[in-house]
């Protein structure tokens, strides 16, 4: 489980904090998204997980390591594994092989089970043979994966991602919240951090950050519902969400909670059905 | 551009590629070592050893060429340099400029001939080896230094990230370059302290966003446990006969060096 009680964050004495008395627990497995506008502490956040801030005030726990513990800080980080915004800042290695390998070799992995995990990871997203290539010589989404691929090697409980469809086009952006998606099946706790609330189809739980505080938590449908009835909020909600909502206008009995295209699809589908059997009984 | 200055060479297959990077390393110094104590009797036996060695590569003289272009200039600028200003027997002279002499020549051809060796002994070890394997070489030859407290994991880090993000700079520069001609900046005539002046923002720029990437790399870094403490390598180096050979023709070559020295 993982728990923030209380916690502040401030960058420095005399700036304002960018957390504040912030209070939440996350249960093992459950896939998490944080969402809200630029600056309002989700990289901060989730830059606490695995020790690599320290709050200024409050505690963080992550399966009862307290982050405040440098001995711990190993096995925190083998724990949490962390995916960056921008993978050109997170690739190490100067082949792909060797950017994988390098969280095993940091825990003194032998050499003969680093060769073995390194090819499992590959496959497992999909980038089977590239072992030998040239980091620059990567795609975006290529990046993506290679990044992902060097954090799952390490076996972590949970993945926090920082905004990890950036960057991508909309193959590279539907493969990557595909695999956030199946990993969080086998089993893993997902933190997931986006401007995009339409990544959040997928999610059991909505965090809504607003300068430093959670504003809204909650299911991906009550969160949507928020959003869509209040206006001050700096986040968009899904396009899917305006839609049903503008069809609701229209006189259409559909709900405005929904993410995802399938979940809309469902209900246009379902509304239809039902005013055609309305109007072959009438 | 990335991929002409890429520090991810694929040598192909060749006797000198299946040599441990530890001895390459060795040879390295060794044969530099020699490069400065040869004499003009010893250049012949360094030259055809050196030789043999571009062979042994997998090179050919196109090879040879490529990594002496660069410094083809400065070892031509070296010679006439020598000969033109070393006092001694004047050869010949030349109009306004200074005799040209035979001990000018002679230190000229020597001191051209020891920075283009230099070269390509850099060159054959940078075009048989891959860049991971030099740094898993350089990590194994500095680690007893750690006995002195020497923080030898991090200074192998560092050469190991150096050589990773210098395509990356790299294309940053470029990148730069490229902003500042499409906001109408580098316009061919343009006054050269106005070039010098760009030339230094876009320098400021490149440091800075060096320093950005450095802090999040050492975040990314420190996520995936990097710490100071035991730490294992995906690249374990073994020496083998082959390696065992490579040393004593190593050690039979520098012996032949020196006796060569003292009789020639």
């Amino acid at each position: 489980m993982i728990e923030f009680k209380e916690v502040s964050y401030q960058y420095g004495e005399r700036r304002p904090p960018v957390l504040e008395r912030l209070s939440l627990r996350i249960p093992d497995g459950q896939y998490v998204v944080i969402i809200g506008p630029n600056g309002c502490g989700k990289t901060t956040l989730s830059k606490h997980l695995n020790a690599l801030l320290i709050p200024s005030r409050g505690e963080v726990s992550v399966d009862g390591l307290n982050t405040r513990d440098p001995s711990g800080h190993r096995e925190l980080r083998r724990r949490v594994g962390m995916v960056f915004q921008n993978p050109d800042h997170q690739i190490v290695g100067m082949t792909v092989a060797e950017d994988i390998a390098f969280g095993l070799e940091n825990l003194a992995v032998p050499p003969g089970e680093i060769a073995i995990r390194v090819r499992d990871a590959l496959a497992r997203v999909e980038m089977a043979g590239c072992e030998q290539r040239a980091p620059f010589t990567l795609s975006g989404g290529e990046k993506r994966l290679v990044s992902l691929a060097g954090v799952l090697v390490m076996n972590p409980r949970w993945l926090v991602l920082d905004e990890p469809t950036a960057y991508l086009d909309a193959a590279g952006r539907r493969l990557v919240l595909a695999m956030i998606a199946s990993l969080h099946r086998e089993g893993m706790g997902i933190v997931h951090i986006t401007h995009d609330l339409g990544e959040a189809a997928d999610a059991e739980r909505i965090l809504v950050l607003e300068r430093g505080r959670v504003i809204m938590d909650g299911p991906p449908g009550d969160v949507c519902a928020f959003l869509m009835s209040e206006t001050q909020w700096e986040i968009e909600a899904p396009a899917m969400a305006a839609l049903m909502a503008k069809l609701r206008r229209s006189g259409w009995d559909v709900p405005v909670n929904v993410i995802s295209l399938e979940a809309a699809h469902r209900e246009i589908h379902d509304y239809l059905v039902k005013i055609a059997g309305r109007g072959a009984s009438s | 551009m990335s991929n002409m200055l890429s520090p991810v060479s694929a040598p192909g297959p060749s006797p000198l590629r299946n040599v441990d990077p530890r001895v390459k390393i060795v040879a390295t110094v060794v044969l530099s070592i020699l490069i400065f104590q040869a004499g003009p009797g010893q250049i012949v036996l360094l030259s055809l050893f050196l030789a043999l060695l571009i062979v042994f590569s997998g090179g050919g003289i196109r090879e040879l060429g490529r990594i002496l272009k660069p410094i083809a200039f400065f070892s031509v600028l070296l010679f006439f340099l020598h000969a033109l200003f070393t006092p001694g027997r004047e050869v010949f002279s030349l109009p306004i400029l200074p005799a040209v002499t035979y001990e000018g020549l002679v230190q000229g051809g020597t001191v051209a001939w020891q920075f283009a060796a230099l070269v390509v002994t850099g060159g054959l070890l940078t075009l048989t080896t891959l860049p991971s394997e030099l740094v898993a070489a350089l990590d194994k030859i500095l680690r007893p230094l750690q006995v002195f407290r020497v923080p030898t994991q991090d200074l192998t880090v560092m050469v190991a990230m150096a050589l990773r993000f210098a395509p990356t700079f790299l294309e940053e520069y470029q990148r730069m370059k490229t902003a500042r001609l499409a906001r109408g900046g580098g316009i061919p005539g343009e006054r050269l302290s106005r070039k010098l002046q760009t030339s230094g923002r876009l320098a400021i720029a490149l440091i800075l966003s060096a320093l950005r990437r450095a802090e999040d790399l050492a975040a990314a870094m420190e996520a995936r446990g990097y710490a100071r403490g035991p730490r294992t390598s995906m690249r374990e180096l073994c020496l083998n006969r082959g390696d065992y050979a490579a040393v004593a023709i190593l050690a039979s070559f520098t012996g032949l060096f020196f006796a060569c020295r003292l009789f020639m």
